[in-house]
């Protein structure tokens, strides 16, 4: 495997961690929708 | 005399905001129905004097300055009496 | 002796919607603001800080518009609750600003006295003075102030002018309690409070006898006129569309160039190998596929502040009102539904100012089928293919106007039955609405919201749909095959694998399995579809600097089925269209509609109810376009 192929690989592997951490994470939803939609009303905190 | 001169009338039955022409300027009598309490709320209160400026579904009226639209099951719930 | 940190007083606001309470909490905090919240559930109360003259922290609280402290509806009872202090986290206001609006304060002050019966320090802000004055209004501060036992500070809060006087009232040590002395009698504080008010307004706020038509009344003749009034809504409408496509095609072609550039670059800087691919294939295909419809997400929210902001938005649900009574809604639902046009989620929390609760769940329950911003990528990218012309032209505004009614006649249609099975109402509750003069659009304001909402397009582009396209890129690149050939190699890797599983359920639908598997991507976030095809065929390697978006296009509508056919015809696209059109893919909305709603039942059953009808639609379409041989 090259560098180049370690480096992609890794990238994906990160994102995935980032993603099941933010779907595990306790759910401390304090604004409105929790997600950045971009509605003026609920801006998180 | 023919009962159906308003003016004379006024005093005994006033007219609800349904049967007013439009353009016509009447002052509120008295507020009658479950309503009353918003419709105070919203200005229209005894006394005050408002007119109307279009009929249809929902009625439109200025009122105190404000324009404000209620439908016809509220208007229904006003009873005004015209100002000459 | 404990020292304990000095708490900052609390400031609270309160006025009717449309006094302009909202200008002056801006005014005073600035950027130093955020959305609280409280009660567990999320009321528009929002939070800020300020500085009286001599340097004293004061936290202020913005609390949502209401009539009067009855708590007839949540806003109102948020509100009592806040002045009361039994909001949770919030501490009892120290000092109570009453905004009113100047021109109207016959209605204004109800709400005023109700909150200096309250017992706390008052300040009243007299506000839009220079509108009561052109309108005839004379008014007279001192004698106001003298009568309600309060300071009473006039103010113009658009035009900056007041903010000081009002931020000097502010300062230690606050302002006596007033003694309320219109209450004489214990029985009807109404009665009392009617009173005084037409008596104060008698003394300090003489109205002129003549009503005169002003420059609002001349353009509602029209504009509110039973036909010509309609014809006014549909062209207004119509143009918004149609100015979101043409005015956006430069900045979106300059975006588009700068991404292929970028990509060639980016190209040129490595060999081939994997991350060059995950960079140039992944991430610029995937993102900058997305980023490319930021203009025309800002003009869509440009168009709808301005029309907001200039009060036509009441005259819409005014004669909006009738149509909805056919659908079982009313005036009161239009704008939560025509919020939903940019975001679902603003829109379903919009529907708390609806009296009637059955109404309101019926209006959250359809508003994701109001086209959502989030949508307007796949449009954008599936519109032009049915015509095949380049942008811009009035047919391709036609078509998506027709995607707009498409969703919203349903909507009302299905409102219509669900409301019917909901049966009757408990209380009757009646069409109200006011209709505020005319003005000037607020620049300011609408500006910075439209760059909030542009912003946060933005970071969930540079977020999650980041991420999503780099996962994509994964699924399409590994396992890899020893094939040279671009299709056997995609055939091979996760994708593919997941493509031949969904291709039989998709394929009565007109889509194959790549098709597919961007539908269920798009799960996640709707404008990840654009991405999803970007990098599904996306086999070969791009060239330098073609646009990103019309090679997404072009390759699609080259691609076949394997036996040669075209994949992308017009009535797949228009299949395409319409499950988007009906599809719930937003897990937000689905977590505030349950917030909203009350249950998780109603949340789960919108997404299933949904997700079927938009799978059924699309194959109706498409079995019945074939039959008719399109």
């Amino acid at each position: 495997m090259d560098w180049q192929t370690i480096t992609a690989l890794s990238c994906v592997l990160g994102t995935l961690a980032v993603f099941a951490y933010r779907i595990a994470r306790p759910s401390g939803k304090k604004s409105g929708c929790g997600k950045s939609c971009g509605c003026g009303v609920e801006k998180k905190r | 005399m023919t009962p159906s001169s308003t003016t004379n009338r006024s005093a005994q039955s006033p007219v609800t905001l349904n049967q007013v022409g439009v353009n016509c300027d009447v002052r509120i009598s008295s507020l009658n129905g479950p309503a009353c309490e918003r419709l105070r709320d919203l200005g229209f209160c005894e006394q005050m004097q408002l007119r109307k400026i279009s009929n249809g579904r929902n009625l439109i009226c200025t009122v105190c300055g404000a324009k404000m639209a209620i439908s016809r099951d509220l208007a229904e719930q006003v009873l005004v009496s015209p100002i000459r | 002796m404990s020292t304990v940190p000095e708490v900052p007083p609390t400031v609270a606001l309160v006025g009717n919607p449309n006094s302009g309470k909202s200008t002056i909490f801006n005014a005073l905090t600035g950027k130093n603001q955020r959305v609280g919240n409280f009660a567990g559930v999320t009321v528009e109360v929002k939070v800020g800080e300020t500085y009286n003259p001599h340097g004293k922290k004061l936290h202020v609280l913005d609390l949502p518009g209401c009539y009067s402290l009855r708590a007839n509806s949540p806003d109102e009872k948020i509100a009592l609750e806040a002045l009361t202090g039994q909001l949770p986290k919030t501490a009892k206001p120290d000092l109570v600003v009453c905004v009113v609006d100047a021109s109207n304060l016959e209605r204004h002050l109800q709400l005023a006295l109700q909150v200096i019966e309250l017992g706390l320090p008052c300040v009243l802000a007299l506000n839009m003075v220079d509108v009561a004055e052109k309108s005839g209004l004379r008014l007279d501060p001192a004698k106001l102030s003298e009568e309600l036992g309060i300071p009473v500070v006039p103010m113009q809060a658009k035009a900056g002018k007041g903010i000081t006087d009002l931020k000097q009232a502010l300062r230690h040590p606050f302002p006596p309690v007033s003694e309320a002395t219109w209450l004489a009698n214990a029985e009807s504080d109404e009665n009392d409070r009617r009173d005084f008010i037409a008596r104060l307004c008698e003394l300090a706020a003489r109205r002129p006898d003549s009503q005169q038509r002003t420059l609002s009344d001349k353009l509602d003749s029209f504009l509110l006129h039973p036909f010509f009034g309609w014809v006014a809504l549909v062209a207004v409408m119509f143009c918004v569309f149609w100015a979101i496509f043409s005015f956006a095609s430069i900045p979106m072609d300059l975006i588009d160039g700068a991404l292929g550039g970028f990509g060639g670059w980016v190209e040129s800087l490595m060999q081939p190998g994997d991350f060059r691919s995950l960079l140039v294939d992944g991430i610029i295909a995937g993102v900058g596929g997305v980023l490319v419809f930021l203009p025309q997400i800002i003009l869509l929210f440009l168009f709808i502040g301005l029309l907001e902001s200039s009060g036509y938005m009441s005259r819409a649900a005014f004669l909006m009102d009738g149509v909805m009574a056919k659908a079982g809604l009313s005036g009161k639902s239009f704008l939560p539904l025509f919020s939903s046009f940019a975001c679902a989620i603003p829109g379903v929390m919009a529907t708390r100012t609806i009296d009637s609760a059955k109404e309101r769940l019926v209006t959250i329950f359809v508003a994701p089928w109001m086209s959502c911003s989030a949508r307007l990528p796949v449009y954008f990218l599936v519109v032009p293919l049915i015509l095949g012309e380049k942008e811009g032209s009035w047919k391709q505004a036609l078509i998506l106007f027709g995607i707009y009614v498409l969703g919203t006649v349903t909507a009302f249609v299905v409102a219509r039955v669900l409301r019917g099975r909901l049966g009757p109402e408990a209380t009757t509750s009646h069409f109200m609405l006011e209709l505020p003069s005319y003005r000037m659009p607020q620049w300011g304001y609408i500006l910075r919201h439209v760059l909030d909402r542009g912003w946060a397009f933005v970071r969930k582009a540079g977020t999650v749909i980041l991420g999503l396209s780099i996962l994509l890129w994964a699924l399409v690149t590994y396992p890899k095959s020893d094939s040279e050939d671009p299709g056997e190699a995609l055939a091979h890797s996760a994708m593919g694998r997941i493509g031949e599983v969904i291709e039989p359920v998709v394929k009565p639908l007109g889509f194959d399995g790549r098709t597919g598997t961007a539908i269920l991507t798009s799960f996640a976030a709707r404008e990840v579809f654009v991405s999803s095809i970007g990098i599904i065929f996306s086999v070969e390697e791009t060239d330098d600097d073609v646009e990103t978006r019309s090679l997404i296009r072009d390759k699609i509508s080259k691609a076949t089925w394997p036996d040669g056919r075209p994949l992308f015809t017009p009535l797949t696209m228009v299949s395409l269209l319409v499950f988007f059109i009906y599809a719930l893919q937003c897990l937000p909305t689905t977590a505030v509609v349950a917030r909203e709603a009350g249950s998780w039942k109603w949340a789960i059953g919108q997404f299933v109810f949904m997700s079927g009808f938009a799978y059924l639609a699309s194959l109706i379409v498409f079995q019945v376009g074939r039959l008719m041989g399109f």
